[in-house]
């Protein structure tokens, strides 16, 4: 166990503590204050709450793991896809905001509902983000326990890792909400570019230099230059999937569709939008460029080895307290993301289940406390996925879990600019949507139906056709909300 | 500048920027490189920064409204 890298890990762990009860004093008791930080998040802070909300656990392994495989075009429909997802801020965020600030939604849950005046449509909505998100927040949990019982080689096992980690963002979270969610992402997502931008330095100097590494791999491994790349993976199919998944997919995450309400103003989350380009750019290239490096090093690893290609690599060629400043990059990814979807979820149990169902005249304090509530119970329940066994489900909600979401975004687009949609075109939509994408994962639809596309696109088509034909073969709103 | 406040505009230059990341044409490229990095991964960067700038310009010009800001 190497003591300066463990120790740069604890004293990260004490700041976000530290911000965590410092947010604690600057909050109200209201539950606008706990889940939105009672809209009062400025652009520099919204811009890196977004970006390390967004880049998991994933961002640092399991890039790394598939430029490995496939090769550093990987890096094209990561970085693009994701910086060309900015432009939901404004189409998604400006109305999202506006409506917000208007009607004071808190969740994304209840602006659907109330624009359809529906509250089938709310629970519906509410129910796809909640089984969807949950198993990704229990991976979140898992990644920081294999990364605690790597930082101090075994010394902390992997369950023990996976409680420090929960523990700790459940106590910030608990005592400070949204505004230590936000300023704990700061930290995190300065820690997570140091980190990435460290370990890329320092393997491209083991390797004999930036354009020496890359030479090496044009030479050994042609393929991993170009496309379709390892594995003949990159199709133009699979290529325009990936384009569109995360264009429809991102903004439905539930983290970052509810970060829209806490923005100051409409110069907070233009200024995101504008920067998001350059921080994919940046941050992607890291761990790819590390993880198709790796084939020098490391070639014809297993494929369960695939994705820890990233420590390895720094191992290799960092002075070992490095890695615990790498690692610490790592954790930083995984908790901000780990936070966030924690805090939303109470959010949604708390206004779209307690305060709509169970006490509907609930003050903002009551909800508050609730909240605080739902945030331990939800951090119990992903560390308690994390340390079982039920693999088999949770496996299968994660893996679906991009496209799952991404069935919400057609209703989301009918929500803040199409008039004419109505409730049952919407929850047809999502179901019809979700139903398409069980018959493609599970083999009931075949698979030859997708044309070499990902599911998404063949499922996509359909939630935008059943919304269209179900809103207009039924009857015409009578009020709607609109964000003009 | 009375083009980049049409709505048209955004719509086909954003429309034309995603169509140019699905570059067919050069699928199996690898030159020119930079840095030893293959043409795919410059090409990428390059689009970003486009992006970027044309993210500047829409902000600047398209987005804007009266109601903005509190």
């Amino acid at each position: 166990m190497e003591p300066i890298g463990v120790s740069f890990f604890v004293l990260y762990l004490v700041a976000l503590l530290a911000i965590g009860f410092w947010a604690y004093r600057r909050s109200v008791r209201s539950s606008e204050d706990y889940f939105v930080a009672s809209r009062s998040i400025g652009p520099v802070v919204l811009l890196l709450s977004m970006a390390a909300t967004n880049f998991s656990a994933f961002t640092f392994f399991g890039f790394a793991g598939a430029s490995y495989r496939y090769g550093l075009a990987y890096y094209g429909i990561m970085a693009f896809g994701t910086g060309f997802m900015a432009i939901s801020f404004y189409i998604i965020g400006r109305g999202v905001w506006r409506l917000g600030k208007k009607k004071g939604y808190i969740t994304p849950p209840e602006l659907i509902g109330d624009r359809f005046k529906s509250d089938s449509l709310r629970m519906i909505f509410l129910v796809v983000m909640v089984v969807f998100t949950l198993p990704y927040l229990a991976t979140q949990a898992i990644g920081g326990g294999i990364a605690l019982e790597q930082l101090t080689d075994g010394t902390v096992t992997y369950e023990v890792g996976a409680v420090i980690v929960t523990a700790v963002i459940t106590v910030y979270v608990m005592v400070g909400g949204m505004r230590a969610d936000a300023y704990t992402d700061v930290l995190q997502g300065i820690v997570m570019l140091v980190a990435m931008l460290a370990a890329v330095g320092i393997v491209a100097s083991g390797l004999g230099g930036f354009t020496e590494a890359n030479s090496r791999l044009a030479h050994d491994f042609p393929d991993l230059l170009t496309r379709p790349g390892g594995g003949d993976y990159f199709t133009p199919q699979i290529w325009i999937s990936f384009m569109v998944l995360w264009t429809l997919c991102d903004p439905m995450f539930p983290q970052l569709f509810a970060r829209f309400y806490t923005a100051r103003d409409e110069k907070s989350i233009k200024f995101s939008m504008m920067m998001y380009a350059p921080i994919t750019a940046i941050l992607f290239l890291a761990p790819v460029l590390i993880g198709a490096w790796g084939n020098l090093e490391f070639p014809n690893l297993p494929l369960a080895e695939q994705d820890s290609i990233m420590p390895k690599m720094i191992g290799e060629f960092a002075p070992s307290w490095m890695l615990g400043v790498v690692l610490s990059g790592a954790f930083a990814a995984l908790m901000s993301t780990a936070d966030s979807q924690l805090l939303v979820l109470s959010s949604m149990l708390t206004r779209d289940v307690y305060s709509k169902w169970l006490k509907k005249d609930a003050s903002y304090r009551q909800e508050f406390i609730v909240g605080k509530i739902m945030v331990l119970c939800l951090a119990l329940i992903g560390l308690g996925i994390a340390l079982s066994s039920v693999e088999t489900i949770f496996d299968t909600l994660t893996k679906t879990t991009f496209t799952g979401l991404a069935v919400l975004f057609p209703t989301t687009i009918a929500a803040l600019y199409w008039k004419r949609a109505n409730k049952w075109g919407c929850l047809a939509s999502i179901v019809a949507g979700e139903a398409t994408y069980a018959g493609f994962y599970f083999g009931h639809i075949p698979s030859d139906l997708s044309f070499g596309f990902l599911p998404v696109v063949p499922v996509i088509i359909v939630t935008v056709v059943v919304l269209v034909a179900v809103s207009l073969g039924t009857a015409r709103p009578t009020t709607s909300a609109s964000t003009e | 500048m009375r083009i980049l406040e049409n709505k048209w505009f955004w719509t086909v230059a954003f429309g034309a920027l995603f169509a140019l990341s699905i570059d067919l044409w050069a699928w199996d490229w690898t030159e020119p490189s930079v840095l030893g990095l293959p043409y795919i991964v410059v090409y990428i960067i390059l689009l970003e920064t486009a992006l970027f700038v044309m993210f500047v310009l829409f902000s600047r010009y398209y987005w804007v409204d009266r109601e903005e800001g509190r």
